[in-house]
């Protein structure tokens, strides 16, 4: 109804435009304007070769259509083509709209069919396999490789690793996280997966409460990534440390570890995938939230073609021109990809926190390690501990 | 364990609070689209 609203002063308005734009033609009649179909173009089209659409083409200049009376259309001896090519190209300069949304003058968006097919089609595709994927591959690692045992045993005594305000930050996002890759996959997928299996009503209020889920608990996410950005970052440069570990494979296979400090190289790369992948999650979400009040896409694209990038890789410079729906479109694809490749990383990082290596979840859980698994995988890290507390702090004997 | 439950405390009330204000500022991503605020009836 509301859209029926809409659409209907607006198709009103543009009508008489239209009309008095095709009353005027003249000239010859067997030359196409511009942007019209031939029955050629149609035919190839169906033998499946890519024949561009209307608005792809230029405009017919004004009074270069055909003479009127060689159409007998719908609106007798005028043609409207023109006018719809004019509206699907979002060309029409004097449109005006009672509705005073930010896209309520495009009628016609021919990105939008590419956007729907590409979401239901590779997005999901891809993605799920992606996630299939990175957990069959952390199956076979496991099969391989097993747990990765404290090599010499226990020490029975512990060292502090995370204090309480890092651990609340690392669960507020881990939490926030989990509920909003469930709640997201669910309206991804959810019509195609979950439907067929609890039918439409019942996949309908979890849905809504789904996008509630989601919508509210992005802050404490975004809350998270901060306090984790601020608190960790000191320990996460890169530095000398991290060459030589990546050198030894981080000793993941094979007897004895590379040193390192508080977070090893590979600590350090999830770390960064959180904070730049979270980020961009996050903005490209709010962008979502907030319909139509961020302009992120025509800008980087028409940046990148300034920079010559497209030219370089072949595609001559890209159509930097977005509709407002479009700007949403690409904003929609880009957090779902980008999304899609977190959840693949934070999948390796749950399995390695819990199943993949024995005294890890301490840290997170109570926040403090054995003393052994520390000088194991962290022994510069640990060697500085015991330097400053002067002894381990718990199940210690005294020293005299 | 005491951290993580502070988290999911954490989370709840952020996440009914940040509703909380957004409603009372009066957003509502729908209305962006379909709301009937937006059209002049009448003139
Ligand atoms: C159930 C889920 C999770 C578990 C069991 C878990 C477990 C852990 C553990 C045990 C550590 C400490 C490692 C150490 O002592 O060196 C850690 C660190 C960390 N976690 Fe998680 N985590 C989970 C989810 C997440 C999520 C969803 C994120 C981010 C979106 C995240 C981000 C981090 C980061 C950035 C670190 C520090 C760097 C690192 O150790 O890799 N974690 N996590």
């Amino acid at each position: 109804m509301t859209l029926l609203r809409v659409l209907l002063p607006l198709i009103f308005l543009v009508s008489f435009a239209g009309l008095s734009a095709a009353q005027d033609t003249s000239g010859d009649a067997s030359v196409l304007t511009p942007g019209q179909q031939s029955l050629e173009d149609i035919m190839a089209r169906q033998r499946g070769e890519d024949v561009p659409f209307g608005a792809e083409l230029p405009l017919p200049l004004e009074g270069d259509a055909p003479p009127a009376e060689s159409h007998l259309g719908p609106l007798g001896a005028s043609s409207d083509a023109d006018l719809w090519r004019e509206i699907r190209a979002d060309a029409l300069p004097d449109a005006r709209a009672s509705n005073r949304g930010p896209a309520a003058k495009v009628l016609m968006q021919d990105g939008g069919m590419w956007w729907l097919n590409f979401r239901h089609g590779p997005l999901l595709t891809y993605g799920s396999l992606l996630l299939g994927v990175t957990v069959v591959l952390m199956a076979i690692f496991y099969l391989i490789r097993g747990r990765i045992r404290i090599e010499h045993g226990r020490a029975g005594i512990t060292i502090e690793r995370f204090k309480f305000i890092e651990r609340f930050g690392h669960w507020l996002i881990a939490s926030s996280f989990i509920l909003l890759a469930i709640t997201g996959l669910v309206s991804l997928a959810g019509r195609k997966l979950l439907i067929p299996l609890f039918g439409h009503e019942a996949f309908s209020t979890f849905a809504i409460a789904g996008k509630w889920v989601h919508n509210n608990v992005s802050w404490a996410f975004m809350l998270g990534l901060v306090m984790v950005f601020v608190m960790w970052i000191v320990h996460n440069l890169p530095d000398r440390t991290d060459i030589n570990w990546i050198l030894k494979g981080g000793g993941i296979f094979g007897k004895g570890h590379p040193p390192a400090k508080k977070f090893n190289a590979g600590q350090k790369l999830i770390f960064w995938a959180v904070i730049i992948l979270g980020t961009s999650i996050s903005v490209s979400g709010i962008s979502l939230l907030f319909p139509f009040e961020l302009t992120m896409f025509e800008p980087t694209l028409a940046l990148l073609n300034d920079m010559g990038v497209p030219q370089l890789l072949g595609l001559g410079t890209i159509d930097a021109t977005l509709t407002p729906q479009e700007e949403m479109q690409y904003a929609q694809l880009w957090h779902a990809v980008i999304s899609f490749v977190l959840m693949a990383v934070i999948i390796a990082h749950i399995y390695i926190g819990t199943l993949g290596m024995e005294g890890a979840f301490e840290a997170m859980g109570s926040g403090d390690v054995d003393l052994e698994w520390a000088r194991e995988h962290h022994s510069i890290w640990a060697d500085e501990v015991v330097a400053k507390q002067g002894k381990p702090a718990s199940g210690t004997q005294p020293a005299e | 364990m005491k951290a993580f439950i502070t988290a999911i405390v954490a989370l709840v009330v952020l996440a009914a609070g940040m509703n909380f204000a957004l409603d009372n500022a009066g957003f509502s991503a729908a209305e962006q689209t379909s709301s009937d605020r937006n059209v002049r009836l009448g003139d």
